[in-house]
């Protein structure tokens, strides 16, 4: 056989493989770990002087070996190509397969247990390097990314949804989102889910291994433009505009950043947000929150300064002036918190003198 | 389709085939005319897909990844038409996998002058927003400074578009 024919029958089988990760099954090993097989004889048969062919399948065999759960096997490969000549790209995938083993090795020595699998963001653009990135900006996406962790797990166990307030110790604790490094191709990290400590609390309603194959599905449906996907995955309003609200906040606003791409190594969706994604999130947002008859709509952009949820209103600071905006009541923690100290911009509607909260986004 | 595209095996093209299939009935009646602009120049094509079956939309409940696999198949069989390019091999990479593109008929015994394919399709989107993507694309595959060239192709599906990039050198 050729290492044209070897590569194929790899190719099939990965591809039976991605089919039932699909599906969310995880019974695709044995199909990635024969498509593994089958690939390093693939390299090993290709002439040396074919570098650019070599690197294509030494990066497929060695994402084939840890999609197979080879790790070791997987780490030996990507050190041994790396060592040889190579294209750019090969290079930079073999770096990523390396990073993702030894991000997998040390959730295995941890003291705690992880789910399996965990999720990629990664920021490009504006003033983010390759693995540097303003801190604020860092610290309010991972923040994002924590709350729709969390707001999954509340919805996928079936709980009332939270207006005010932290997430319950339960839920915080029960599947704990963990942060990992991720390798350097603009400024990516990865986040990871902690194993339940306490497993049967709320096995009736959810598989924690779903976890993070439901958050990308999630995502995905917010950010697509697909209403009817957005529907079916999340039944109930509230969390539908919650998720999209999130969505939208990690979404760039063009400014100090232009892409986020979110992905899996153990799962073959993408999600990639840009400036459109906040076009489509805010027509989601208008037409679910239409102005009463007697309001007039308006924004103001300004600087959040202060906010009393108790008390329901928040401060603006717009061109040095402060501006109260009330009736917060319909304002959830976990989106406006990070907010604060941001240049944003707040939607409320008009009714006499008194002026009520509708939405607010970076701006 | 993969009598013609080597990189495919029957299973795949058939499963790309049966997603587009599912996409086009959404919205329109079979067979039906849809445009192909390869960066400006733009061709009709006919289409024609396997007639609405409560067991393919069952088989294809999940938009989002038919959606996806829909437009591979259609974008696969636009570069064909409009460029004489086909898929000559599949490679996995950690996130997924890649596809490679080289001109009818070339020998696929390696790919060194191949092209990587990105493709990305919408269901619902209006041409601007189908334009808006591929800019996105373009942008991505060189913001990322691969050293292998690309092309990248979106998908509209209700619109019944497929755009097509130049080829994206590295």
């Amino acid at each position: 056989m050729t290492w044209s024919d070897l590569h194929q029958r790899s190719a099939e089988l990965a591809f039976q493989a991605g089919q039932l990760r699909l599906q969310n099954r995880r019974d695709a090993e044995g199909l990635y770990a024969e498509a593994a097989r089958l690939e390093l004889e693939a390299l090993d048969a290709i002439p040396l002087d074919k570098v650019r062919t070599k690197g294509i399948v030494g990066v497929s065999a060695a994402s084939l070996l840890f999609k197979a759960k080879e790790f070791r096997k997987a780490e030996e490969l990507a050190l041994q190509l790396l060592n040889g000549r190579l294209v750019e790209d090969a290079r930079n995938e073999l770096q990523a397969v390396l990073q993702a083993v030894w991000n997998e090795e040390t959730k295995r020595e941890a003291p705690v247990q992880f789910l399996p699998g965990q999720v990629i963001v990664s920021i490009s653009g504006g003033e983010v390097v390759t693995g540097g990135a303003p801190l604020d900006l860092i610290l309010a996406k991972v923040q994002t990314v924590q709350s729709l962790f969390i707001r999954t797990v509340e919805y996928l166990s079936n709980l009332p949804f939270r207006y005010r307030g932290q997430a319950s110790a339960e839920i915080r604790d029960y599947c704990r989102p963990w942060l990992f490094q991720a390798p350097a191709g603009s400024y990516q990290f990865a986040v990871a889910v902690e194993s339940p400590r306490q497993s049967d609390m709320f096995k009736m309603h959810m598989n924690p291994r779903d976890i993070a194959d439901r958050f990308m599905d999630i995502l995905q449906a917010t950010s697509s433009g697909s209403e009817a996907q957005l529907e079916t995955l999340v039944k109930q309003e509230d969390y539908r505009e919650i998720f999209v609200k999130l969505t939208r906040n990690l979404a760039p606003t063009g400014k100090n950043y232009e892409r986020v791409r979110i992905y899996s190594y153990d799962n073959p969706k993408e999600i990639l947000l840009n400036a459109d994604a906040r076009q489509y999130t805010n027509r989601y947002i208008n037409a679910v929150s239409a102005p009463p008859q007697e309001a007039t709509r308006d924004t103001l952009t300004g600087v959040l300064r202060a906010l009393d949820l108790n008390r329901d209103w928040l401060e603006i600071d717009v061109e040095g002036r402060l501006q109260r905006i009330g009736g917060l009541e319909e304002a959830i923690d976990d989106l406006i918190g990070p907010l604060v100290n941001r240049s944003v911009k707040v939607i409320f509607d008009r009714v006499g003198r008194k002026l009520r909260f509708v939405d607010i986004e970076e701006a | 389709m993969h009598l013609r595209h080597p990189g495919l095996t029957p299973a795949m093209a058939r499963m790309f085939y049966e997603a587009a299939s599912v996409c086009l009935s959404r919205h329109h009646s079979r067979p039906t005319m849809i445009k192909i602009d390869r960066a400006g120049t733009v061709i009709e094509a006919e289409v024609d897909w396997l007639p609405q079956s409560g067991q393919l939309e069952a088989a294809y409940a999940n938009t989002i990844d038919t959606t996806e696999n829909g437009a591979y198949g259609m974008a696969l069989a636009a570069a064909e038409l409009s460029a004489q390019l086909v898929a000559i091999q599949r490679a996995e990479t950690l996130s997924g996998a890649d596809y490679y593109l080289a001109p009818e008929g070339s020998s696929y015994d390696d790919l060194e002058e191949a092209l990587r394919f990105e493709v990305s399709g919408t269901d619902l989107g209006t041409r601007s927003q189908c334009e808006g993507r591929l800019v996105t694309k373009i942008e991505q595959t060189k913001a990322a400074k691969h050293s292998i060239p690309a092309l990248a192709g979106v998908v509209g599906f209700s619109h019944r578009l497929v755009l097509l990039s130049d080829e994206i050198a590295p």
